[in-house]
């Protein structure tokens, strides 16, 4: 069975096929879930949030796409992470996590879908290695430390990169506009 | 201005950065994990099948309940399960995999009184995060007198109000969460089916409008039973605290939204002034449909207050014809599922200008539907295939 296969058969409801896609995503999805809440929470929860990832793909089975069930499947499972910490009270630890930026007026406002098409631009105007730690911490929620093991850096040259996608990112608010809804 | 990064990164997504692997979870965990709950789910959504073992077991249980001196109170999942499922039920959450519908954890021990608010679930539909709840305890004449008025002993007319709050000054009108829509019942008897006598639990739908409850981040939700009544020789009203239930803090859901932009505009016509109006398109989401049009003048569609006299009279008709307009353009939108089946009668429940174009907000009343199924769309007498526009 292949990917393309797989969505078919998952999207008319075949179990099989879901468990195929779990065999081929647990080891990603968990990687993510553990990436956000590992810090936080133990084993058992990191296979709670993974087994939810799934339950929630099954329940939209229909609105996956060939070709995006991966960045889906990322976004899902980071929001998922998120989620349980927030059910928890607990809160991420990451740097800077708080914009300040001087915005326009409402009536300039963006839609959340091209709010979204600015965040992408600004996230991937960023160089390498300056976008993968941004992601990193901001989007994995990975810790500074973490990051710069991965990355055989040292701990105070992830954080100046991280300054530094900051103002990007706040720059492209600030020339935006105004945000509503966030 | 201040934004969470964390926040905005949530509008997006990214599968471009390789993670170290970590072993964390065994994949026949996970395959196990994930089947059960898909069966627990299909058993709890097709009740229709098992009727009639159902009823078999209830009787029997009854029977056993009265032997053995029993009450009603401590039989079956709890209060908050079973209103979960019906809410799940009335809204059509599975049928329609919607997944802006959040449920939260709740007590299922039965033999548990849980006297407060108990939040159940929510959903957002742009406009506003409709929240569900159940209060305890109401008493049963709160619950009998509900839609009613009463003339007070100085003559006034007055009535119990269930209400919700985030600031204590602005009152927002909680909804007994009625499932039984029966032809030809009265008001007590369709809230009945919202009230559970033995437990006095009643199940109430808080809708939460966006310009008072913040949709970025959680907020505090209070409930109480008040009784309103005409202030004597005024326009105003008296507003007597009953009892406060309690607070809850509710995490407010996201929406998806399902973009349909037309490759033609449809056009329309303002029957007041004559002139024509454009709809590009729609957004829909599981619990309403936005309808988004242009036209002229949108940008000051509230009547300037510098205006006066004839004037403003001629622009309060021009604006009050653009209303009408895309009032019958709401009213003649049919989507087609998949199935071939429709859905329509969608009335504009309110409207704002914003990026450029006037957002007409239909809401779908209590009930859902799957944007990813709608295949065709017709409005205005123009039928869109949605495999041909963007």
């Amino acid at each position: 069975m292949d990917e393309c296969t797989a969505l078919k058969k998952l999207k008319v409801g075949d179990e099989q096929a879901l468990g195929w896609l779990i065999d081929r995503y647990t080891v990603y999805v968990s990687t993510i879930v553990h990436s956000v809440i590992g810090a936080a929470m133990g084993r058992s929860d990191v296979e709670e949030v993974t087994a939810d990832v799934f339950f929630v793909l099954w329940q939209n089975r229909g609105k996956v796409q060939p070709g995006k069930l991966r960045p889906y499947l990322s976004a899902l499972a980071r929001n998922t992470a998120l989620n349980k910490l927030r059910e928890r009270r607990q809160e991420l630890s990451l740097e800077e996590d708080v914009l300040t930026a001087a915005v326009g007026a409402p009536e300039q406002g963006y839609t959340k879908k091209e709010l979204a098409a600015l965040i992408r631009r600004a996230v991937d105007a960023l160089p390498w290695p300056e976008r993968e730690i941004f992601l990193r911490h901001y989007y994995y929620c990975q810790r500074v430390k973490d990051i710069a093991a991965a990355l055989g850096m040292n701990e105070s040259t992830v954080k100046t990169k991280l300054h530094r996608g900051r103002e990007v990112l706040r720059r492209s608010i600030q020339e935006g506009g105004y945000i509503d809804g966030i | 201005m201040e934004f969470k990064i964390s926040e905005l990164m949530s509008l997006i997504d990214d599968d471009s950065i390789i993670l170290e692997e970590c072993d964390v979870a065994s994949v026949e965990s996970i395959k196990e994990a994930v089947m059960n709950k898909i069966h627990k789910e299909e058993t709890r959504t097709k009740p229709a099948r098992r009727w009639g073992r159902t009823l078999l077991i209830a009787a029997v249980v009854v029977c056993l309940m009265l032997a053995l001196g029993a009450t009603a109170y401590a039989v079956g999942i709890s209060i908050h399960r079973q209103r979960q499922d019906e809410i799940r039920r009335q809204l059509s959450i599975n049928e329609n995999a919607v997944s802006d519908y959040h449920e939260q954890s709740v007590p299922t021990d039965e033999t548990e009184v849980h006297e407060g608010v108990t939040l159940l679930s929510t959903i957002n539909d742009g406009q506003f995060q409709h929240v569900y709840v159940n209060v305890c305890p109401v008493e049963p004449e709160a619950v009998n007198s509900f839609g009613s008025t009463v003339t007070n002993e100085d003559g006034t007319r007055g009535f119990y109000e269930f209400s919700f709050t985030n600031d204590g000054e602005n009152f927002g009108h909680a909804t007994p969460f009625i499932t039984n829509f029966s032809d030809g019942a009265t008001i007590q008897e369709l809230v009945a089916s919202a009230y559970d006598e033995a437990s006095k639990t009643l199940t109430l739908e808080c809708a939460c409008w966006k310009s008072q409850f913040p949709f970025d981040k959680p907020f505090d939700l209070t409930l109480q039973l008040r009784y309103i009544s005409d202030k004597p020789d005024s326009h105003t009203y008296d507003a007597e605290l009953i009892r406060t239930f309690g607070t809850v803090t509710v995490d407010p859901t996201d929406r998806s939204v399902r973009e349909i932009r037309f490759d033609e505009p449809v056009p329309f016509v303002n029957e007041t002034t004559g002139r024509t109006g454009k709809v590009i398109g729609l957004d829909l989401s599981s619990m309403n449909i936005d309808l988004i049009v242009e036209h002229e003048n949108m940008e000051t569609m509230y009547v300037p207050s510098s205006l006066e006299g004839k004037e403003k009279e001629e622009y309060f008709n021009e604006q009050l014809g653009w209303l009408k307009a895309t009032d019958k353009l709401a009213w003649s939108l049919t989507l087609t599922c998949s199935d071939g089946s429709t859905r329509s009668g969608f009335g504009i429940m309110s409207m704002a200008y914003t990026d450029g174009h006037v957002v007409n907000h239909c809401g779908l009343g209590n009930t859902t539907i799957n944007t990813g199924d709608i295949v065709s769309v017709s409005i205005g007498g123009v039928t869109f295939d949605l495999g041909s526009v963007s």
